[in-house]
């Protein structure tokens, strides 16, 4: 049987290849990120291709070590891109983009710990995500939320604050 | 008497935490690995060599066990250098390397093959473990460890994924991705698309990030595997001048009967 033995049981360290191509889109629908990578891609990086209204608005290489975990776009074009495909910790925990393309800000480990108020390696019993995230990145009203460690997390694409929210 | 007391406190105190991961405990365990190192047939295009040793023991050091490397034997074999996606390839090879190098299930050392790619087309497999007995269903009571050595070696820009050897040994010392406490990012068995490997020694549990975590369940688990033994004695070199001068004894002792 193709694919029978140890490679379809516990037995293996295994890693998945992400998906050739997905579309996020903002929440009115008139911006739309496509992350696509190249076949079976192990390493490298993503393209990332934003288009506005059916226009492609910018097209360029994507930080994270081949193609970032999540990513959410906003209604005003801005993106944000967390962690990276292999989970890999690094420097850049979040990064946004503007509406450009161009990188608006860049949040370390260290900013996330200080919005948490624990470390990452004491966050690790609660991840459910990549390095450090207990919940699934999305917009609402223009905002990010996200979660780490249990606690529920608030993030302002324009100025790049980061804070839990109480 | 407070002094012995405190002593003898931290002697018992020695040995693994109650809650969250084991601590570093003295080392009285060893696992024996043979590396094998495939090539092709004509002994060329040779799959690299990269054991990880620093980070495995620092790794297993959580559970007191110290793996031995052995001197790394080749094997010329272009069918096994290249592992198949569709055919348990790993299965035949370690088969044929228990012929070869001999049996893990009789000798107690684990045979790993560092091999130069595993062909499959929906990710990335960096390793293989078989040899517990939990898994002899699934591998078919062969016994070895893969390496995919390449595609550990490229890991995170060339630094390599160095728990890679520490897990897959894991596996052959009967621990799974979901049992005993594995499972969350932090642990060293939880499976490749969810743990978050150490990058560096530095952020080996117990110390920096705290990753590749072994619980208390699967250090006790783990040392109760054919292939964890106790620590072999090493000769203070007082002993090997006395075990010296009596073979020599006895030597001269045959030659005067003779």
């Amino acid at each position: 049987m193709a694919g029978s033995g140890p490679r379809d049981s516990a037995a293996v360290d295994f890693v998945p290849f992400p998906p050739a191509s997905e579309t996020v889109p903002s929440p009115d629908g008139r911006w739309i990120l496509e992350i696509s990578v190249a076949p079976r891609a192990r390493d490298g990086r993503a393209t990332g291709t934003m288009s506005h209204d059916g226009a492609m608005a910018w097209q360029r290489t994507l930080r994270p070590p081949v193609r970032p975990r999540f990513a959410v776009v906003a209604d005003d074009g801005a993106a944000a891109l967390f962690g990276c495909w292999n989970n890999i910790p690094d420097d850049v925990s979040i990064e946004v983009l503007d509406p450009e393309g161009a990188p608006r800000l860049r949040l370390d480990q260290a900013a996330i710990e200080r919005a948490v108020g624990v470390s990452v390696g004491a966050m690790a019993h609660a991840v459910r995500h990549g390095v450090w995230l207990d919940r699934v990145p999305r917009m609402q009203g223009g905002q990010v939320l996200l979660g780490a460690a249990g606690r529920a997390l608030v993030l302002d694409l324009r100025d790049g604050v980061l804070r839990a929210v109480e | 008497m407070r002094h012995f007391l405190f002593a003898s406190l931290a002697a018992a105190a020695v040995g693994f935490s109650v809650v969250g991961g084991a601590q570093a405990a003295p080392i009285d365990k060893q696992v024996t690995i043979r590396p094998i190192q495939l090539c092709d047939d004509g002994g060329l295009n040779c799959a690299p060599i990269n054991t990880y040793e620093a980070a495995s023991d620092k790794i297993w050091a959580q559970g007191g066990i110290d793996f031995v490397f052995l001197t790394t034997q080749m094997w010329n074999s272009t069918a096994f250098r290249l592992l198949d996606a569709d055919v348990s390839e790993e299965l035949l090879m370690f088969d044929a390397g228990s012929t070869l190098f001999g049996d893990p299930a009789l000798s107690g050392i684990i045979n790993m093959y560092f091999v130069s790619d595993f062909t499959i087309t929906s990710g990335t497999l960096f390793g293989v473990g078989c040899g517990a007995l939990v898994y002899a269903a699934v591998c078919s009571g062969e016994s070895g460890v893969a390496i995919n050595a390449p595609a550990v070696n490229a890991f995170n820009a060339g630094a390599g994924r160095i728990d890679v050897v520490a897990h897959e040994v894991g596996h052959v010392l009967g621990l799974g991705h979901f049992d005993f406490g594995a499972g969350g990012v932090e642990n060293l068995m939880t499976e490749g698309s969810t743990r978050v490997p150490a990058l560096n020694l530095a952020n080996i549990a117990p110390d920096g990030d705290n990753r590749d975590q072994l619980t208390v369940a699967q250090v006790n688990a783990s040392r109760l595997s054919f292939y964890v033994r106790d620590l072999a004695a090493v000769p203070e070199p007082a002993s090997m001048a006395v075990l010296a001068m009596g073979l020599a004894g006895l030597a001269l002792l045959r030659r005067r009967g003779a």
